[in-house]
């Protein structure tokens, strides 16, 4: 019956709006293929990579427990706060998947500008950069800034959360800190 | 090594169980086996998260109760093998494929931070991590299921070979259902068609995305390409209405057991198909219980930040009352629960329209990303949004295909209740996060849970333009039956 239909269409009418089809497909293809932002459909790895190795090549979203977990081991991070009270935003899932102790009780420190520009300074800082998220501020992720210094302490146990600037956290070695703002509770 | 030999038993294993449910449509046999094995995972899973808690384990528990319960399953269905030649091979042959793709020339997931949580957790997983670790709302977020496939290894490594392997069976699905809806138009018309949506989806980059990116969206479109096909067709493809059921539940059980909308999405697909003819409200009932067993066990195993301690069983009584609730309609008052069940689309787009005017302001940002996303390509999806609103705006001058309103009404109804999911998450009731343009915006994502749907419809929908009849405006217009949903018998009483 419907393949009736179809013939009996074809002979009448398939032929404009075929050419109507070709048109606006031909249209939408090339506004597919040129009018959007290119964007790569996948990656290539070389070999299989753990996502802690995935980490080391790209500054992924929620990567933050992950490049602290690899470059400084099993550590404590306190005054990290929470997405609601300005803080840095560690999921306990992911802290627990790479080994890390946190302390969420008390937000970061609100370091001054000129407290900021002094702890990176200090010569032997070396910082190293990654994300968290955080929600009402205006922004979805906010940038961090884990700082250590070897010189003034080579095995760190304790990275303390701190807010460098609006949108910019830092989590500070513990002694690094104390030698900018003292003892830290 | 452990990894391609897995994946070449769960091969086998999806086409001895999924033959014995549907052994004629390989497109449906395939699919049907990956879900049974999707599930039997989840469950042995739970079995051994419970073990755990009575201080029972020993070391990769979960991966030999899952292997021996899968090869529990398939036993009976051995001797259907000699039989399965082109399941085999297709199954073996997406094996090989994934396992080049990923292993040889190493292509892997777009950097995206769900996915890496999805994976990290997978390790975790793997390595013999406990269940509870993703008893977060966070963790809630991005499924469960999922995160037990990839982690389906030993020694934290992860097998991310599953995700190529689900976006073909999510291919071979939307072909056989599309095949199967078109069997009424000529041959002409079908690649025609055919030609033309799929020139206007696969250049544009989601689609492509979605073979390699890790979250559960793929997953989610495999189990509702499975449920909707056998809700349509089902009288036609099976064998008895116990297979029907069966797959019907193993997609809901899937759908809700992968994303945190999934449960939502299973119930409104139960509703939308609850009244079509020959249905049974045990069928109906049977569903609904399985969406919730199959949250339920999500909750239960990994211990939900969303009900703890002494509220614990507050959930499945809710449940067991709802249920009870439903059965109680259909008893006393089964022309309301039917007439309820029709007006689902109805009344999800009240609340919709309601929800946007009431918080207009607040949902302004998330409007305008969609619309950025889906109409401007900012959102990976290309142009193609165009076209299928000028077909559906066609479709009120034709005489208009009645799978194609079908399809229309379910594909829109889902549509809705994504929206009424993302809002609950994280647009007016959750972290104001809806709505971010890109590809990576959460609801930009959700979108993929329907691509199967949509490329049958919009292939009805270009066959429809370029042959139905032009019948003037017409809001609700003049109906073709090109497959007559309810009035066919069981294939089984057919003979």
């Amino acid at each position: 019956m419907i393949a009736q239909q179809g013939r009996v269409v074809k002979k009448f009418k398939l032929s404009k709006r075929l050419v109507a089809l070709v048109v606006a497909v031909l249209l939408i293809v090339s506004a597919n293929l040129f009018l959007t932002k290119r964007t790569i459909p996948f990656q290539r790895l070389h070999g299989y990579q753990t996502a802690a190795e995935m980490i080391e090549n790209k500054n992924w979203n929620w990567g933050l427990a992950f490049i602290v977990s690899l470059n400084q081991g099993e550590v404590t991070l306190d005054h990290l706060g929470n997405l609601e009270n300005n803080g840095i935003f560690i999921p306990d899932e992911l802290a627990q998947v790479t080994n890390l102790q946190l302390d969420a009780k008390v937000p970061p420190i609100a370091l001054s500008a000129e407290d900021s520009f002094a702890l990176r300074q200090i010569a032997g800082t070396s910082a190293t950069i990654s994300k968290t998220r955080c929600l009402n501020r205006g922004y979805k992720y906010c940038e961090v800034d884990i700082l250590t210094n070897d010189s003034i302490n080579d095995s760190p146990k304790r990275f303390v959360g701190v807010r460098l600037s609006d949108n910019v956290f830092g989590l500070v070695e513990a002694r690094l800190l104390e030698k900018v703002i003292g003892q830290v509770n | 090594m452990l990894d391609l030999t897995l994946l070449v038993f769960i091969a086998l294993a999806s086409v001895t169980i999924g033959s014995r449910v549907v052994s004629k449509h390989l497109w449906l046999t395939l699919p049907i086996g990956l879900l049974a094995i999707v599930v039997l995972r989840v469950a042995t899973y739970a079995v051994t998260a419970f073990l755990a808690q009575l201080q029972v384990s020993f070391e990769n528990l979960d991966l030999w109760l899952f292997i021996a319960s899968v090869v529990a399953v398939s036993i009976p269905g051995v001797k259907n093998l000699p039989k399965q030649g082109w399941a085999i091979l297709v199954s073996v042959g997406f094996v090989a494929l994934a396992e080049f793709g990923s292993r040889v020339l190493g292509l892997f997931t777009k950097p995206h931070g769900d996915s890496l949580w999805i994976l990290a957790l997978a390790e975790y997983v793997s390595g013999g991590g406990s269940a509870s670790v993703m008893g977060t709302s966070m963790s809630l977020k991005r499924g469960f299921s999922l995160i037990l496939m990839l982690g389906l290894g030993e020694g934290k490594t992860r097998i991310d070979e599953f995700m190529p392997i689900i976006f073909g069976m999510l291919a071979i699905v939307t072909i056989g259902f599309g095949l199967h809806v078109m069997r009424g138009f000529s041959r002409r018309v079908l690649v025609i068609a055919t030609a033309a949506v799929a020139a206007t989806v696969f250049t544009a980059a989601m689609p492509w995305i979605a073979v390699f990116y890790v979250n559960g969206h793929t997953l989610v479109a495999l189990g509702l390409m499975v449920v909707v096909a056998t809700m349509l067709f089902g009288n036609e493809l099976f064998a008895s209405r116990r297979a029907q059921l069966f797959t019907v539940c193993l997609g809901l059980s899937v759908v809700t057991l992968t994303r945190p909308e999934g449960a939502l999405l299973s119930l409104v697909v139960i509703a939308l198909f609850a009244n079509r003819k020959g249905s049974k409200p045990t069928e109906v009932l049977v569903s609904i219980a399985t969406v919730f067993a199959s949250f339920l066990t999500w909750m239960y195993v990994v211990n939900s930040y969303l009900l703890t301690g002494r509220v614990a069983w507050l959930l499945p009584l809710g449940m067991v009352i709802f249920v009870a609730g439903v059965w109680a309609l259909y008893r006393w008052v089964p022309k309301l629960i039917n007439r309820l069940f029709a007006l689902t689309p109805l009344i999800l787009l009240t609340v919709f329209v309601g929800l946007q005017i009431v918080f207009f302001d607040a949902l302004q940002k998330g409007d305008r990303s969609l619309f950025t996303n889906l109409f401007l390509g900012f959102g990976a999806w290309g142009f193609m949004l165009w076209g299928f609103l000028v077909i559906n705006v066609l479709s009120f001058f034709l005489e208009r295909q009645r799978i194609f309103g079908t399809l229309m009404r379910v594909l829109g109804t889902l549509v809705l209740t994504s929206f009424l999911a993302k809002m609950v998450d994280g647009g007016q009731f959750g972290a104001p996060t809806l709505g971010r343009v890109g590809w990576d915006d959460s609801l930009n994502r959700m979108w993929f849970h329907f691509i199967g749907l949509f490329i049958v419809t919009a292939v009805v929908g270009v066959a429809q333009v370029l042959t139905s009849k032009f019948v003037g405006f017409n809001f609700k217009p003049r109906s073709i039956d090109t497959v007559d949903l309810e009035a066919t018998p069981a294939a089984g009483e057919n003979k």
